[in-house]
């Protein structure tokens, strides 16, 4: 073994002795103790990767990340609803999952869709973190336009009235679109909206799908492109619109 | 009143920050970090007990997200391959070390998410958890030998990142026109 083989696999050797007894660093470490410039390189190497190591683990998780994880699971574990509202608040926008069937599950492991229906009805029923909470609209909206990302205008009938949960920006077929979550009487509806320039083949009339107990309807205007879903039902979903 | 933990709780307290530190340095993205973090977390709500040993939970939960994240990113995104990146095998000056000290830890994530994906996985599981060469190619399925060169060539990647970060601060904005304006009688 020479030098440079022997600084190739101490390359994955841990600090503080962790990879001692492994002999696969046997030789390696021998040459170490023999060759000074080599023991010196391992020195400054361990520097390194100990400082990096402390570094990375000062990086924090978002606020409110432990909550959603908690409540998102526990919803999965016992496929009942989530029994303290305040939490939900916390963890808004998780899937209700006691609403959804298995099988609605197993096809939302897929994310992406065929359409932006199927993505946003995918989506919508696993869980989610959401990057701004407020119920207050206009506040989502500016939060929406400071991200450079499509904000709803013209809500049309209830959806318009209802109070907000939080929002969040997405990647659909690479393009930035947003997800509004709002709520109404404690059932939640996840709206996603598209810019028409990025989709122009989307079909602005108004279409209603079902899958399960979950609903969408969407629908466009001049600019943007909507898609509103909810494990409330189609029905309830339409009734928004009016 | 208070509430005594389960075992699930105790898990995700455990495990929920290093696996959105690693969710993140993979997806460069915190919205993506936080549902892939909380995806891993829900399969393991839901499929968890099938596995016997719970000692390996730790292991079961970053080949989980690793396995998420590849299955769900774009598949437009390819994997980059730099076969001809030198292995670490340049010395490491101190003031090197000591300028890496004075970095936070947000610009060190923030590099660590810029090394080439291929690189990425194993570095951040090397720095975050301290997993050994083993585990690493456990977690993720490759051999043990393509994780040795990963790190390495990963490390020397991740360096030249740094050296950038490092020099970014010391960068002071030349403001000609005050200057201009205090040369005036």
């Amino acid at each position: 073994m020479n030098p440079d083989e022997a600084k190739f696999i101490l390359s994955a050797y841990r600090a503080q002795g962790r990879d001692a007894g492994d002999p696969a660093f046997s030789e390696a470490l021998e040459l170490a103790d023999a060759d000074p410039n080599l023991g010196r390189w391992l020195q400054q190497q361990q520097a390194f990767d100990a400082v990096v190591s402390e570094k990375v683990a000062r990086f924090t998780p978002p606020s409110g990340l432990r909550e959603s994880i908690l409540a998102g699971a526990r919803i999965g574990i016992r496929k009942v609803w989530w029994r303290q509202p305040r939490a939900l608040a916390i963890a808004a926008c998780i899937a209700i999952l006691s609403a959804v069937s298995p099988l609605i599950w197993r096809a939302a492991v897929s994310v992406e869709g065929n359409t932006l229906s199927e993505y946003a009805m995918n989506y919508a029923s696993r869980p989610f973190v959401l990057m701004e909470h407020s119920q207050d609209i206009s506040q989502l909206k500016a939060w929406l336009v400071s991200h450079n990302a499509p904000e709803p205008v013209n809500l049309p009938g209830e959806l318009a009235r209802l109070k907000g949960i939080g929002c969040k920006t997405l990647k659909y077929q690479g393009k930035k679109i947003s997800l509004v979550c709002f709520d109404r009487n404690g059932t939640e509806y996840h709206l996603f909206i598209a810019r028409h320039s990025d989709f122009p083949d989307l079909a602005a009339t108004l279409q209603m799908r079902s899958h399960g107990k979950w609903g969408s309807v969407s629908w466009g205007d001049a600019e943007h492109q909507y898609v509103l879903v909810s494990a409330a039902g189609p029905d309830a979903v339409r009734s928004l619109l009016l | 009143m208070a509430v005594a933990k389960d075992a699930f709780t105790g898990l995700v307290d455990a495990y929920y920050a290093s696996l959105y530190r690693f969710a993140y340095s993979l997806s460069r993205s915190e919205t993506d970090a936080g549902d892939l973090t909380q995806q891993t977390f829900y399969i393991w709500a839901t499929k968890g007990h099938t596995l016997h040993d719970v000692a390996k939970a730790k292991s079961w939960l970053f080949t989980t997200l690793h396995r998420e994240f590849l299955r769900t990113r774009r598949r437009d995104q390819r994997w980059t391959f730099i076969e001809d990146l030198p292995v670490a095998q340049t010395e490491i000056p101190a003031e090197e070390i000591d300028q890496l000290r004075q970095l936070d830890g947000a610009a060190v994530m923030s590099a660590l998410a810029s090394v080439d994906e291929i690189f990425r996985a194993p570095l951040t599981l090397f720095y975050l958890e301290n997993f050994s060469y083993l585990e690493i190619a456990e977690t993720l399925g490759i051999p043990p030998g393509t994780v040795m060169s990963r790190l390495s060539r990963g490390k020397t990647q991740l360096r030249n990142l740094l050296a950038v970060a490092e020099a970014k601060p010391n960068i002071v904005p030349f403001d000609a026109s005050h200057t201009r304006r205090k040369q005036q009688p």
